[in-house]
């Protein structure tokens, strides 16, 4: 092992390394972490990323069929390399650098709304099962075929994870050297399936975690899944994991990537920066050349050089508000629709950030989007609370039936005299988010409510024990939909908003009548005045959003949609704000690169997809 | 001590003074006037007479006057009261411009005083206070107190100050400006304390302070009658000194995101150029650093030439001679620049 890392060093560049990390220094130096969660949260159980490593790292031989420059890309990475691991189910995985180390099961191109295939081949839905063939001469980094037993094994952790996989799948059977089949039990949406298995990114070789899997399956629990530390990646990408030090993870070229001749360049390295405002300034000053998800606004896009392509991709979602449903006020289906009459959405987003924000145009479960799609005719006939404008006057007419009027101060309040306040929390230093909410407030309150805006470090939000899970919050900014590929289907956006919003993000005690009882409801069923004006609707979120995920009957499965689709834009559990874009940024000075606008590269994330592709080739400047 | 005694005419003269004063009956008026004399009018015309004394009062007084009149006169700062991104003196609506979400930055500056003053003036009253009390009781009662004393502020000056108030920010989560003030300069009174009780220990041999004791006079009033006074141009300036290390720590803290972001505040307006706008990266919007800095600058500065002018205003050779009942005007002016030593 010492002799290959003396080995390693000598392909690095020590003047290159140093300038790397000082960089770095001067990029801490600059300071402030307000770094935006937002744009690299990835939903909770797209989980796949990574992992594996191995005792003796082979260095990729070169490959003689192709002349390889010795050249580095330089990306970025907002997690500090020393802290990492690549198990993707434990603490601290690994960000970004993953994306290249393990090839993912399918890439999901977000202008064409198909998966691309990558590490799988061809994957058949055929009624009983779901079967997927590995790609021809995958292998490992450490020289070893990928095979169906590290599919299989990858398949068998997710479920002791309690993946979304296994509301419907079964068991796990290895056909062949290269093909699994995932057999289906029960009834399944068959759209749903590529969303909830393609997502996934191959990252347990079987020689690594068949010990933990044997482990986690004996086990009560699965801690020995979620405690074990994989720090040495074997990977299966197009590039393998090279060396860390407290600044830069460094991955080199794998040649024997099924893809290799597709990456023209030698090695592509991860700076470790501590904050959106180092990433800027050293995307400004060229000493990284592309970044992934980085929250950039207009000002400092305008100020990039010419060479640096943005590649806006959307994010299926965005910030809106969850209310506790326990709250005197917002427990009460008026007092949210108020609030969302009461706010301009469009003014918000610009607020937030023009070039990259945008306010749904029905608030109900679906990005823009899709909501021709679903609601087909029937959109017209959606409540948009306004998207363009403050509809006070129906906010306050809306209030007035419930009973509230304003007191003397000019502020609402209900038949007890009781004032409509409450306390809106968001995530500090996730900077679009908090001006977004800042602007709700303000619209707020200037509408007679008491709302008290504040932020709270992310750190005591999310987490088993933070205010999230603890439902100890009255409203706080959150994703309204299950956001990424998965959010242009509505059942995993209803799941999100009416039913578990743990399955599909993040853990959260809204106590929404019609969720569960692990997240504070009571899986009641809910009334609104029917679609069509005659009438009511009763649905019970937990059955009817089942019955949607299940079903494979098409003519239920729209009908069903819109039922619940309708519900969410009455009743409300969660408030739709905006939607947002991920920018993601690569330089076009050494590389070549698709146009900004290129199908190819609507992905999450082109940097470390194109080169893979061959769609992001050095160009010998 | 009795050749001290006798060498000090003078104070013995203090001394008696001080009875007659005591048994003589003065009228309420003449009270009056002479509180006018002491502490209004004497330090009024060393003050006027001392640019720096000045001009940093006059900034300190319009910082008042906006907290206590601009804030009710001048909008309060909410997003979207005018266009986004204006630049300063683009438009009178927002005269020192507007950030991306259309908040007036005047209005934010105007509205963040009120509570940057509580902050800053219950932060430098508490250290100045525990300063002055551990300093001149440790240092005039000496032995088991001293000792006491002394280990307590030695305690106080070896805990790191930003941790402990990042710990205590976040176990105490303080709304109150004051609360937040006192926070900020919980461990900043150790070192002032310390000097005082150094300059008390002198004091406490100079022969009136003896003659006092020797009356058997209680401890309290020597403190208050004959140490603090003499004190009092050393714990004056250093208040000032506190006061501005309030500013800068309050702004620093907020801008690191240690304080509750709830309060209005230069520094939360400085971390939201930074963090949520940009406004060092991209170009054209540095503005919305400099805004919030100017303020703190000014408040800072003002604060600095009071201190300076407050050493002249406790000179007595000064404040004498500018009243026009110094026989020795023609002495050094040179003595101004040393009377104080701080």
């Amino acid at each position: 092992m010492a002799d290959k890392s003396n080995d390693y060093k000598d392909v690095l560049s020590r003047r290159r390394f140093v300038a790397l990390t000082g960089a770095a220094g001067a990029a801490a130096l600059a300071g402030c972490d307000g770094s935006e969660g937002t744009d690299d949260s990835t939903p909770a159980d797209e989980g796949g990323d990574d992992d594996t490593s191995t005792e003796d790292d082979d260095m990729s031989t070169e490959d003689d069929s192709m002349e390889v420059a010795d050249v580095r890309h330089r990306s970025g990475t907002s997690l500090s390399p020393a802290d990492i691991q690549f198990n993707p189910w434990g603490q601290n995985t690994a960000q970004i650098s993953n994306e290249l180390i393990f090839d993912p099961f399918a890439e999901f191109n977000y202008a064409t709304g198909e998966y691309v295939s990558a590490i799988i081949e061809e994957w058949e839905y055929t009624g009983d099962t779901f079967e997927m063939v590995l790609q021809e001469g995958a292998t490992w980094h450490d020289g070893d075929p990928v095979t169906a037993q590290d599919l299989a094994t990858y398949l068998r952790l997710d479920r002791e994870s309690g993946s979304s996989i296994w509301d419907w799948g079964s068991d796990v059977e290895e056909i062949d050297d290269r093909t699994v089949a995932i057999t289906i039990e029960g009834d399944i949406n068959p759209s749903l399936i590529e969303f909830s298995v393609m997502e996934n990114r191959l990252t347990t070789k079987h020689s690594r975690y068949g010990d933990v899997l044997s482990e986690t399956q004996n086990a009560d629990d699965n801690t020995p899944l979620t405690e074990f530390v994989d720090d040495e990646p074997i990977g299966n990408g197009i590039f393998q994991y090279g060396e860390a030090d407290e600044q830069v993870i460094l991955t080199e070229r794998h040649a024997d990537h099924p893809n290799a001749d597709n990456v023209n360049f030698k090695e592509y390295a991860f700076q470790y920066f501590d904050g959106n405002t180092a990433i800027h300034q050293a995307l400004l000053s060229g000493n990284i050349e592309s970044m992934f998800a980085i929250y950039t606004p207009g000002n400092v896009v305008t100020d990039l050089p010419d060479s640096m392509n943005e590649y806006r991709t959307p994010r299926n979602g965005g910030v809106g508000i969850i209310p506790n449903h326990t709250h005197d006020h917002l427990g009460r289906r008026e007092v949210r629709q108020a609030i969302a009459y009461a706010m301009d959405r469009t003014q918000v987003a610009a607020n937030s950030d023009p070039r990259t924000k945008v306010a749904p145009r029905v608030p109900t479960a679906l990005p823009n989007a899709q909501l021709e799609n679903w609601l087909g005719d029937s959109m017209g006939d959606f409540e948009t609370y306004g998207r363009e404008s403050r509809e006070t006057e129906q906010a306050a007419s809306v209030l007035e039936e419930a009973g509230y009027s304003r007191n003397g101060d000019d502020v609402w309040e209900d038949e007890d005299g009781n004032t409509l306040s409450f306390e809106l929390i968001a995530p500090g230093g996730w900077s679009d988010w908090v001006t977004a909410m800042e602007s709700v407030a303000d619209q707020l309150n200037a509408f007679g409510m008491d709302v008290e805006f504040s932020t709270v470090p992310f750190g005591d939000l999310g987490g088993s024990d933070g205010r999230w899970a603890q439902g100890n919050f009255d409203a706080t900014a959150e994703y309204w939909t299950a956001a990424f590929a998965r959010a242009a289907h509505p059942y995993h956006n209803l799941r999100h908003q009416m039913v578990n919003p743990k399955a599909t993000l993040r853990e959260n005690n809204y106590s929404y009548p019609g969720a569960i009882e692990d997240r504070g409801g009571s899986e009641a069923d809910i009334t609104v005045p029917a679609l069509d004006g005659s009438g009511e609707l009763t649905v019970n979120p937990v059955e009817d959003v089942g019955t949607l995920g299940s079903t494979s009957d098409s003519d239920t499965e729209a009908e069903l949609a819109l039922d619940l689709l309708w519900v969410s834009n009455q009743d409300l559990p969660m408030i739709p704000i905006q939607e947002g874009l991920n920018q993601t940024f690569i330089s076009s000075n050494r590389f070549d690169i698709p146009a900004e606008d290129a199908e190819v590269a609507q992905v999450q994330y082109a940097n470390t997809w194109l080169p893979r592709q061959g769609e992001m080739t050095y160009n010998g400047n | 001590m009795q050749v001290k005694h006798t060498d000090s005419d003078t104070d013995g003269e203090e001394f008696v003074f001080e009875t007659q004063t005591s048994t003589v009956e003065t009228s309420r008026s003449e009270r009056l006037r002479d509180f006018y004399e002491e502490f209004i009018y004497k330090p009024g015309l060393v003050a006027l007479d001392d640019s720096r004394t000045l001009i940093g009062g006059v900034i300190l007084f319009v910082f008042i006057l906006i907290a206590l009149i601009g804030t009710r006169v001048y909008p309060a700062p909410v997003t979207n009261q005018v266009e986004r991104s204006l630049k300063p003196f683009e438009t009178m609506n927002a005269p020192l411009g507007s950030n991306p979400s259309g908040t007036d930055l005047l209005a934010q500056v105007i509205h963040a005083t009120p509570s940057m003053l509580v902050l800053v003036t219950a932060g430098a009253v508490f250290s100045t206070f525990i300063a002055v009390f551990t300093g001149t009781v440790a240092g005039y009662k000496g032995g088991r107190t001293d000792r006491v004393i002394t280990t307590i502020s030695d305690i106080a000056m070896s805990i790191p100050g930003l941790p402990l108030v990042m710990v205590l920010a976040v176990t105490i989560k303080p709304e109150n400006p004051a609360v937040v003030g006192i926070l900020l300069t919980i461990n900043y009174w150790s070192g002032l304390g310390r000097s005082i009780r150094s300059q008390v220990l002198t004091l406490r041999e100079e022969s009136y302070v003896e003659a006092s004791r020797t009356m058997g006079v209680s401890t309290r009033r020597i403190l208050t009658k004959d140490v603090i006074p003499n004190l009092m141009p050393y714990i004056l300036v250093n208040f000032a000194f506190a006061a501005r290390y309030c500013i800068f720590a309050g702004v620093g803290l907020y801008y690191l995101g240690v304080l509750p972001a709830d309060l209005a505040n230069w520094g939360l307006q400085l971390d939201s150029a930074y963090n949520d706008y940009s406004a060092l990266v991209g170009s054209g919007s540095e503005y919305l650093v400099i805004v919030p800095m100017i303020p703190i600058a000014l408040l800072s500065l003002s604060l600095v030439l009071l201190a300076q002018g407050l050493d002249r205003i406790f000179n007595p050779r000064v404040r004498t001679r500018l009243a026009g009942e110094s026989e020795s005007i023609e002495e050094d002016d040179d003595d101004v620049v040393h009377t104080g030593g701080v």
